[in-house]
Parts: structure tokens; sequence; C-alpha cells
């Protein structure tokens, strides 16, 4: 199999803090590899080495075939780092003819890609006004076009879609299917586990600094995940804590506030657990306002594994 | 080398700049102001113009004789030098009241003329009291010099009258018979008493400077020379840390043109900021100021212009990237560029002539390659020197500028590096 990208137990340490402890992964070509992690699990560190903007202490970095510093395989990379890097007194086409030219893409190819990428975010009204006027959503999307102005082969995004709207992340989305389907090999970091899970052929779980576990997202929440979840959303905020520490206390479930007044528990049959939480309720005197049954999702693969929630 | 990307950097930078009203600020304002501030109240419309001293005058003197008080203050009054009056005499009373004048500024000097003046004078030796304003070093001696002077030439007129009534009386009445001297020789002596020394004076100041228009010429290219100080020592402290605040940084770094190119893009865009502003000062400073600036594109020597302004513009941002070391922030990087481009101001010989600064801090001046840039300009533009004068100033300019520049792209080097192993 080819890899876009192949690291070998990479440390990097900031004064005292080690962002990346041992960090191992290979991307095969052509896939999308999200890395998932919680504020502070180093996704942005491993991202900055594969791209080449920092060295690591230790450990080796192989991207499409080469170093990440040498000028022949960046031009190769498209990045989107997490803090935009437009200049705020350049308008939308300025800024990306900036980067056109810094990847040595010729005015007129830039021009024509810049149109069709823009007309795919929802942006081309705004290219011709200066980015400090432009909201957030709108600074993230005309970062992503400028991570892929040079039509590079290997495409790494930090977090694209934080603080984006609904519709628009979607419209991220299916630009980031749209490239996977073209072949190009996309490396995802977020903490939105929906989005990693819809777009990853393959996702890494990251949490202080190491890769716990990675895997397609299927295999990922078989081999972690609970057979199933049970969602109960109470009335009150205190019922829920009443029956929460009921099922974790007399039960022995894991049992995890998702919301003021919502509980996910992880269960091996709801078939069994249903009724027993029902009748529960009905005792306590706890009025349920919804209850559903789930399947696993890689919120609770990480729940399982670290016993605490993906997003803060 | 990708030029491509060099180009996108210069865009940009020259873009943003002229965008970026604080920077705006130092390359166009600035020097404007400065140099109109210096032409109308550092050079006044006056300067290089005849002085007219207003002088009171207190005649005492009543003596009837061919020279007195009286005939002084006519030849004061009617004394003028290119066709404008040396002194405007006012007739003061008492002496009192003229030191009264005197210590309000009202008047330059005063003479006051004892009695008995014209008949010593005529005579012999005739005493006058000259009181001069001195709260000003400056034109005290400027105004010492200007009486002094007229007195010397009066005193001489009188030699000669005396001379000739001497000798007439001589040839009358003096027996020439056992005589050794001849009449001629006696003549020649006398008037050697007269005027042991004739000292021709005569001014030197190349034609160029000697006027407003050439004084203003050279402070419009010393704003300009400190123009390129504060902005040169700005755009190379603060050229990393500028573009990690703007969080652009990362993704240059993550680019194919991280390395020279990034260098020498910001660099030649910096360049071309401070070149646009220093045509735009000169052209301030020649329309508007007045400053003659001699410049001709037949003349080869001239040509050597740009190149000593391309070199101090990368001696000046060559230094800002050494500076770049202490510069965590650009407000920083502001802060320490202001500050010494504000000392270089007072010691670098490019605002204030390196004449008015004391010994020790002329060698500094005259050691500071970026003041030797300046000068080069300075000696075509403003003295017109010829190729083999201005050739040692250029080679060293030119050695200093890449040697500058190099210490500079080390150490920006070195901060790269640094960033990524952070
Ligand atoms: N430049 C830096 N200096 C010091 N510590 C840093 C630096 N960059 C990251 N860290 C630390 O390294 C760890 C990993 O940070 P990193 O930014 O890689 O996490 P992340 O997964 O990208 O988080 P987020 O979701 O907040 O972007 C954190 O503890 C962070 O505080
Ligand atoms: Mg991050």
């Amino acid at each position: 199999m080819d890899y876009a990208v192949i690291a070998e137990d990479i440390v990097k340490t900031y004064n005292s803090v080690r962002a990346l402890d041992d960090v191992s992964l290979r991307v095969p070509v052509g896939c999308v590899y999200g890395l998932l992690g919680p504020n502070g699990a180093g996704k942005s560190t491993l991202i900055s080495i594969i791209v080449g903007v920092s060295k690591p202490d230790k450990g080796k970095v192989m991207v499409l075939g080469g170093s990440p510093l040498s000028p022949g395989i960046r031009a190769r990379i498209g990045f989107q780092p997490q803090e935009h890097g437009l200049h705020p007194n350049l308008t939308g086409w300025e800024n990306l003819f900036f980067y056109a030219g810094i990847y040595g893409v010729s005015p007129r190819d830039a021009r024509d890609r810049i149109r069709e990428l823009a007309e795919k975010l929802g942006i081309t009204g705004y290219l011709d006004k200066p980015v400090r006027t432009y909201s957030g959503g709108l600074r993230q999307r005309l970062s992503i076009v400028a991570a892929l102005i040079h039509d590079p082969e290997l495409i790494v995004l930090d977090e694209p879609t934080t603080g984006l709207d609904p519709g628009i992340r979607k419209s991220v989305w299916g630009l980031i299917m749209d490239l996977r389907r073209s072949g190009k090999t996309v490396i995802l970091a977020t903490h939105y586990m929906e989005e990693a899970d819809k777009l990853s052929d393959e996702v890494a779980i990251m949490d202080k600094g190491r890769i716990i576990v990675s895997g397609s997202p299927e295999e990922l929440k078989s081999r972690y995940g609970p057979p199933a979840v049970i969602e109960v959303v109470l009335r009150e905020q205190s019922m829920a804590e009443k029956l929460e520490s009921y099922l974790a206390g007399n039960l022995g479930l894991q049992v995890n506030k998702t919301g003021a007044e919502t509980l996910r528990i992880h269960c091996r049959d709801p078939d069994q657990l249903v009724p027993e939480i029902t009748s529960t309720a009905y005792e306590l005197g706890l009025s349920i306002s919804v209850l559903r049954v789930l399947k696993p999702d890689l919120e609770d693969v990480f729940l399982k594994l670290t016993g605490r929630r993906l997003e803060g | 080398m990708n030029w491509r990307a060099v180009k996108a950097f210069i865009v940009r930078d020259v873009k943003t700049m002229f965008r970026d009203k604080a920077a705006l600020f130092w390359v166009v304002a600035w020097p404007i102001i400065w140099i109109l501030m210096t032409a109308y109240v550092f050079v006044p419309p006056g300067a290089g113009h005849v002085i007219t001293l207003s002088v009171g005058v207190v005649n005492n003197d009543h003596s009837v004789a061919p020279f007195n008080g009286t005939y002084l203050v006519d030849l004061m009054n009617n004394t003028m030098i290119n066709g404008k009056h040396l002194f405007n005499v006012e007739m003061i009373n008492d002496s009192v009241r003229l030191k009264e004048l005197l210590l309000k500024g009202r008047l330059d000097a005063g003479i006051i003329i004892p009695d008995g003046f014209g008949v010593n004078a005529t005579y012999g030796t005739g005493r006058l009291i000259v009181l001069i304003r001195a709260d000003n070093p400056s034109t005290k001696q400027i105004y010492e010099g200007i009486i002094t002077g007229f007195l010397q030439g009066v005193s001489r007129r009188l030699s000669s009258v005396k001379i000739n009534v001497s000798l007439a009386y001589i040839s009358k009445y003096m027996p020439t018979a056992n005589a050794t001297m001849s009449l001629d020789r006696i003549k020649q002596y006398l008037i050697g008493i007269a005027f042991p020394i004739n000292a021709s004076v005569e001014e030197v100041v190349p034609e160029s400077v000697g006027s407003r228009p050439a004084i203003i010429g050279w402070y419009t290219l010393g704003a300009i020379g400190m123009m390129f100080l504060y902005t040169g020592l700005l755009i190379g402290s603060a050229m990393i840390v500028r573009e990690k605040e703007l969080g652009t940084l990362k993704r240059l770094l993550a680019s194919p043109s991280s390395g020279p190119e990034l260098l020498i893009g910001k660099t030649l865009g910096g360049i071309i900021v401070l070149v646009v502003s220093a045509l735009i000062a000169l052209f301030v400073g020649i329309g508007v100021a007045g400053a003659r600036i001699y410049w001709s594109p037949l003349n080869p020597v001239d040509w050597l212009v740009p190149v000593f302004m391309l070199a101090a513009a990368i001696m000046s941002i060559g230094m800002g990237l050494v500076l770049s070391l202490a510069s965590r922030t650009s407000k920083g990087a502001s802060s320490l560029s202001t500050a010494l481009g504000l000392l270089f101001t007072f010691t670098a010989g490019i605002w204030f002539p390196k004449e008015w600064l004391p010994g020790w801090m002329r060698i500094f001046a005259e050691n500071f390659p970026f003041t030797w840039a300046i000068d080069g300009i300075r000696d075509i533009v403003v003295y017109q020197y010829g190729l083999p004068d201005i050739l040692p100033l250029f080679v060293k300019s030119v050695v200093a500028a890449i040697a500058i520049f190099v210490a500079g792209a080390t150490i920006y080097r070195i901060q790269i590096r640094r960033y990524a192993e952070k």
C-alpha cells in the first residue's frame, strides 16, 4: 500500500509539556484520515510536523515519499492552519493571489481555480472585500481555498469547520468528499466526532499527545464501542442527576451526562435495560421526555477509552 | 529561487504598507513634515541673505571737526550690501535707555559716541563704546563681527585721509636736500602703518550650499536618511514577528517558499517602499520646500546615487534584521526602531551635521556605515563630487551594505530555525 504520510515515534515537547508522546501513524494515499481529539490533544502539533513547519524532537516523518522540509515536497502539500493566516488589509482575491504566487501558480491558473473553489464554498461574492470585514466563517472558508489553490496531492486541514454554521459545514464536507473522489489524500483534524465519523476512511483518536487507537470508524465503534447506547432526556436537571446516580451506583452502568438533562448510557442489552429505566424513573417520580436507543458513535469510543467526553 | 513567490511578497508588502496608516505616517507623512518644518523653521526664508542690524546710537559728540559723530551715523545709515542696508539706526538720548532697549531685545547692538570723538578721531584716536546683545552666543558673534568689520572699514578710510594730509604737509615743509627717504617711500611707509596686512578675504562656500535652496537640499536628504533608518529598522526587525502575529508565518513556513524567497521578497518589498517614499520626499523637498539638488541622467557619476540609496536601504533593513533578535512583538520592534532612530538622529551625522557634534561623537558618525551612504548621496547631489572623489566612499558603502545584510540574513535564518524547533 502506498502511504502519503509515514510518521514514526514522534516526540515533541514544548518547555515541559509533552505535546506529542511517541506518535506513529500511516496515512494511505487517497483516503481521508481523521485526527480526532479534544483540545490540547496534540492534533495541531502533529500536523505542523507533517507539513514541515516544526521539527520533531525525536522520530521520523516521510511525506509523499520525501522530507516535508524539501521545497519539492512542500509544493505538493496544501495546508490550512488553525489560525487562518490571512492578511486583514488585503481582499480575499489579494490574499489568494498572494498564496498562489507563493506556490508558483500562474495568475491565470489561480483565477480559474479560485473561481471554482469559491463557488463551491459560497464565498464568490465576498472576494473583493478586505478580509478584516469577514466573519469567522468566511475567513475559514477563504483559508480552505488558499490551501487548495495549487491543487495539492496531500491536503492537511486543521479544524476546517470549527465555528461554522451547520449549512456551511455541509458545504465544506462536500468539498472534502470531492477531493477524496478525485484521488487526493486529506488529513483532517477535528474535535467533532460526527465530522470524523462521516468523512474519514480512517481515524486516529488522540488524547494527551498520544494516538490511543486508530482504524476505520466502523471498526473502532464495533471494537471499542458498547453494543448499544440509550439516550434519556429528563424534564429537569435534578431529575437527570438522580437517575444518573441510581444507574451508575446501583446498576454499575457507564452513564455520561451529555447535556443538562441528557444522559447517555452504555449497555449490552437495551431490550432488558429500557423497561428497567422506565420503571425506575416511575418509582423515583422522575419524568422522561425522550428515551431512545442509538448505535454507538466515536464519542462513545472516546468515552470508553478515556472516561471523558470528547466535546467539552 | 521561485521568482513568482518573490513577486508575491513584494506586491503584498508594498500594498499592505501603503494601506497601513501607522506605516504611512513613517514613510510619507513624517519625512514631509520634517522637510517642510526644516525649510521654514530651521532654514527660514531669510537665511543666507544680508542681515540688517538694529543699532541704537547715543551721540554725545559735539566736535567741530571734518569727521565726527554725526558723520559716523551718516555712514552707518548709508552702508549697503547687495542693495540692503546693513544697519537700521535708531538715535537714543542716553546710554541708560540704550541698555534698557538691548536688554529687552529690541536692539541688536548699541554704540555710544562720547563727546570729543570727532576731534580725537580726526587728530588722534577716537574712542567708541560698542554694546552687543549677547543672549544667543551665535548671533552675538555675528553682530560683533558686523560692527567691528564696519568700524575697521571706517578706520581705514580715516587713515587714508590722515596719510594724505601728512604727506601734503611733509612735501610742503620738510627739507628734501639731505633726505635719504624719497617721498614715495615715506608714503608707502605710512600706508604700511595704517594697513600692515592687506588680507583679501574670499568666502569659499560650495556654490551649492551657500544658498537656502542648497541647505534645504542637504536637509531633504537628511530627512530621507532618517526615514530610511526609522522605517528600514522597523521593516527588518518586524519581518518575522509581524508574520507570526498575522498568523501567516505558519502558512509560509509550510510552503515551498519559506527560504530565500521569504527573505528576499520581503526585503525587496521593503526597499521599494523606502525608495517610493524617498521619491515622494524628494518631490516635496524640491517642489514645495524649494530644495536644490543636482542630478542629471546624463552625468554618469549621478547614477551612483540610486546605488547609494539602495545600499542605505539594505543597510537599514539588515540592521533591523539583527535587531529582530530582541523583538518579540511588532510593537516591541517598533519601539526599538523608533528609539534607535531617535538616537541616530542626533549622533549619526545624517540629520545634525557632523560638524555640530562634539569630537567623540563624531567618531561614531564618521564610522557609521549608513552615514557613508547618505554622505555619498550628498557628495554627489549637493557638492557635485566627481568619480575619483566619490569612489572610496562608494566602495565602502557597498561593501558595508553587503556585510550588514549578510549578518541580518544569518540572524534571520537562526530565528526561522528556532521557530521550527520551538
Ligand atoms: N507553541 C507552543 N508553546 C507551548 N505549548 C504549546 C505550543 N503549542 C502547543 N502547545 C501545547 O501542546 C499541547 C498540544 O497542543 P495542540 O495545539 O497540538 O493541540 P490540539 O489538539 O491542536 O488542540 P486544539 O483542539 O485546541 O487545537 C497542548 O498542551 C498545548 O498547550
Ligand atoms: Mg489545534
